[in-house]
């Protein structure tokens, strides 16, 4: 009867450790969060917003895809931390949420130090071939919504909203949308900054998006009154090349802490 | 210890083993003690339900904590079709939820026990377990109300304007019934009859509904079938639905797709999100008759704001809208082409659509030619999801 019990014991230990994921080093914790700001306040959705130009602007969808998120160590070994994240801004409806921002945490990153961190903003040609039934799992890419049929593409990054050029009289609202996608668009970005993974610390790492940058950076303005919607189109056009430009420049507008 | 009981330790080592590697193996219900009303001699062998592979429909996400089985389902077909669940005994889930109208009921507003009219429109559950993404709170109604299925379950039982019982009322009913018991015990492996509760009917109801899938329309055919085509007002419709066909600038587009969105391994035609669709003039976000989605989150912008819907079975499922305000897709279509009724937080994809407004009568029976293709009466006549008590002997296995 003891052999039986200890026979027993063992089989359920074995298959208590039979579960785990094989270890491949000690890990150490890192959250990453992006924080949406117009110059220096936490970005709201359907606020306004005073322009250069003197014009009230709103955001009311503001969100872009990550993709192949990594880390480089010291010694340039790449650490892949995940293959796909969403940023989305919709949240922002307080300033308390907006100020708390949207945070990544990943428990499982390996010990080192640091210097840098890249991703695509976009969702990489490798995933972007495929379509949301490919990915029934994954909360973004398998999301149909996510998905336009019309160009066999993801929706890279939306930004939409409202301008006034008028904020003081009656007229002068304009609405914008623009959704970038299709490979050529995508854009990749690498930040430097070293910083230490321990196994009992908590690493942060915080990204500013000033959304102000995208429509209002000096030598890359959008005027939205000129050009108020493009859901990208064929390359060459001019709705491609101003998705691609909004793309571009929320990339540009994102900076490291 | 003689052999048999050393194999019966080794065997339930094994399992223990298979159980402690599938964390999604939790369909075993709670476990109490035996009350002496035989329900565990009745075999506990709950069998995983096979999902039929659908084109155009991927992999359904269930939440681990109700793996469907085919008990399950079994069950849930039962109490989806079971009157027993409202006070008087006079309606049940199909009642507004009808097989042959893509279970929506054909009323503009649902109507509950004694006639009480609701306030909003019923809707439809083909591909409904579709709309949970475990990320998102709000999944499920009108107005988002809930996250998961299970709970949305709960809701209409209680609901005075719906089946007007309460939950306790409705256990007792099915602790006391002549087959319901046997039924749980076979889905949920319980051991008396104290252990039917609320939220083991949701979950077999749950999964009932998660069963009710498919994508067997004209569309479904042109996509996936050699020698099948859209007659050339369906193919127009289509392309003034989708907006920029094949990335292609075109001069006039509606751009439904946007928040009915689709892809073809996917083809659910909706978006699940929450928006406004400009249905109803407001000043401010509080002039809203029927806050939607912000009655729901207390966020001032969500009001207004109803679920971007289906449009499968869109040609069953008249009248349309939250509150069935469109007895026809012809005045749906109107409403879209006008522009609708302007407030602060309609939906972006709406004002910015270029030639939305200047769609033709033409164009807008193209895009309804499109919109029935998506009918599909391929499930009119499905036994599976029929009412059981219809059946000369109802209760047979
Ligand atoms: C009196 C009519 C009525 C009855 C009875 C009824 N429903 Fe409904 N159902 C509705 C209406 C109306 C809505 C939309 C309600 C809302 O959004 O406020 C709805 C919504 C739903 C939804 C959400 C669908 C979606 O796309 O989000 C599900 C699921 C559902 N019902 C299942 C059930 C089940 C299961 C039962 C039985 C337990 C049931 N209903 C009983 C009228 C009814
Ligand atoms: C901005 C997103 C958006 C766009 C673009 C859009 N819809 Fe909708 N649609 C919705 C929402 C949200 C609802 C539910 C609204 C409600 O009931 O309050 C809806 C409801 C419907 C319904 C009724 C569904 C039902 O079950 O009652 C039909 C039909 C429909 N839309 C067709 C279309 C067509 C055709 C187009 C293109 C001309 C279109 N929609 C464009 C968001 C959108």
């Amino acid at each position: 009867m003891k052999n039986i019990l200890l026979f027993c014991l063992a089989l359920i230990l074995f298959s208590a450790n039979s579960c785990k994921e094989p270890d491949r080093g000690p890990k150490g914790s890192l959250s990453i969060t992006f924080k949406a700001v117009y110059e220096n306040d936490p970005l709201l959705v359907f606020n306004d917003y005073l322009t250069p130009d003197g014009d009230k602007l709103q955001f009311h969808v503001f969100n872009f895809f990550l993709s192949d998120i990594e880390l480089i160590k010291d010694n340039d070994e790449v650490v892949r931390l995940k293959d796909v994240e969403y940023v989305d801004f919709n949240g922002n409806t307080d300033l308390n949420k907006a100020a708390a921002g949207i945070k990544f945490d990943l428990s499982e990153v390996e010990i080192g130090n640091y210097k840098a961190i890249r991703f695509g903003i976009g969702v990489e040609p490798g995933k972007n071939a495929k379509e949301p039934g490919d990915f029934p799992t994954d909360p973004y890419l398998g999301d149909p919504g996510n998905y336009w049929s019309a160009w066999n593409s993801y929706i890279f990054s939306r930004l939409e909203g409202r301008i006034d050029t008028l904020p003081n009289a009656a007229g002068g609202d304009v609405s914008y949308l623009y959704h970038s996608g299709v490979d050529g668009m995508y854009q990749t970005r690498s930040f430097t900054k070293t910083f230490e993974i321990s196994s009992n610390g908590n690493s942060e790492l915080i990204f500013k998006v000033n959304a102000k940058d995208i429509f209002y950076k000096s030598g890359a303005e959008i005027y939205i009154p000129n050009a108020n919607v493009s859901h990208s189109g064929a390359v060459g056009t001019p709705a491609y090349d101003l998705a691609r430009q909004t793309v571009i420049n929320i990339a540009n507008a994102i900076s490291i802490q | 210890m003689n052999r048999p009981t050393r194999f019966a330790f080794f065997l339930f080592a094994v399992i223990g083993v298979i159980i402690a590697c599938d964390p999604k193996d939790d369909i075993l219900g709670p476990l109490s003690p035996n009350t002496g009303d035989g329900l565990d001699s009745i075999e506990y062998n709950p069998q995983a339900y096979q999902f039929p592979q659908i084109n155009g429909l991927p992999a359904m996400q269930i939440p681990a904590t109700n793996p469907v089985t085919v008990q399950g389902v079994r069950l849930g077909r039962y109490l989806f079709y079971e009157k027993m669940l409202s006070i008087d005994s006079s309606i049940s889930c199909a009642s507004c939820h009808r097989q042959d109208k893509a279970f929506t009921d054909g009323v503009p507003k649902s109507i509950g026990v004694d006639g009480t009219i609701g306030i909003r429109n019923s809707m439809s559950l083909i591909n409904i377990g579709y709309s949970w993404r475990p990320n998102n709170a709000h999944n499920f109604m009108w107005d988002g109300m809930f996250r998961d299925l299970e709970d949305q379950v709960l809701a209409p039982v209680e609901n005075p304007l719906e089946m007007k019982n309460n939950w306790e009322e409705v256990e007792r009913r099915l602790r006391n019934h002549e087959h319901y018991p046997a039924l749980f015990r076979k889905a949920f492996g319980i051991n008396s009859k104290a252990d039917i509760t609320k939220e083991l009917a949701a979950k077999a109801i749950s999964q009932f509904m998660r069963t009710l899938n498919s994508a067997d329309s004209k569309y479904d055919s042109v996509e996936w079938r050699a020698f099948n085509y859209f007659t050339e007002s369906q193919q127009r419709g289509y392309e003034l639905f989708l907006g920029d066909v094949n990335g292609a600038a075109v001069t006039k587009d509606a751009e439904c797709a946007h928040c009915h969105s689709f892809s073809r391994n996917f083809a659910t035609f909706a978006r699940n999100n929450y928006t406004n669709n400009g249905l109803d003039s407001a000043q401010g976000y509080n002039d809203f008759i029927d806050k939607g989605l912000g009655g729901v989150t207390g966020i001032l912008t969500d009001n207004g704001r109803f679920k971007e819907v289906t449009l499968r079975n869109i040609g069953l499922t008249a009248p349309y809208m939250h509150d069935g305000r469109f007895a026809t897709l012809e005045e749906v279509l109107d409403h879209y082409v006008s522009g609708g009724h302007p407030s602060p937080n309609v939906g972006n994809e709406l004002l910015t659509a270029p030639t939305l407004r200047t769609l033709s009568a033409t164009d807008k029976a193209d895009i309804i030619a499109f919109l029935n293709t998506l009918t599909d009466t391929s499930y009119f006549t499905k036994q599976e999801w029929s009412d059981p008590f219809l059946l000369p002997d109802p209760w047979a296995e």
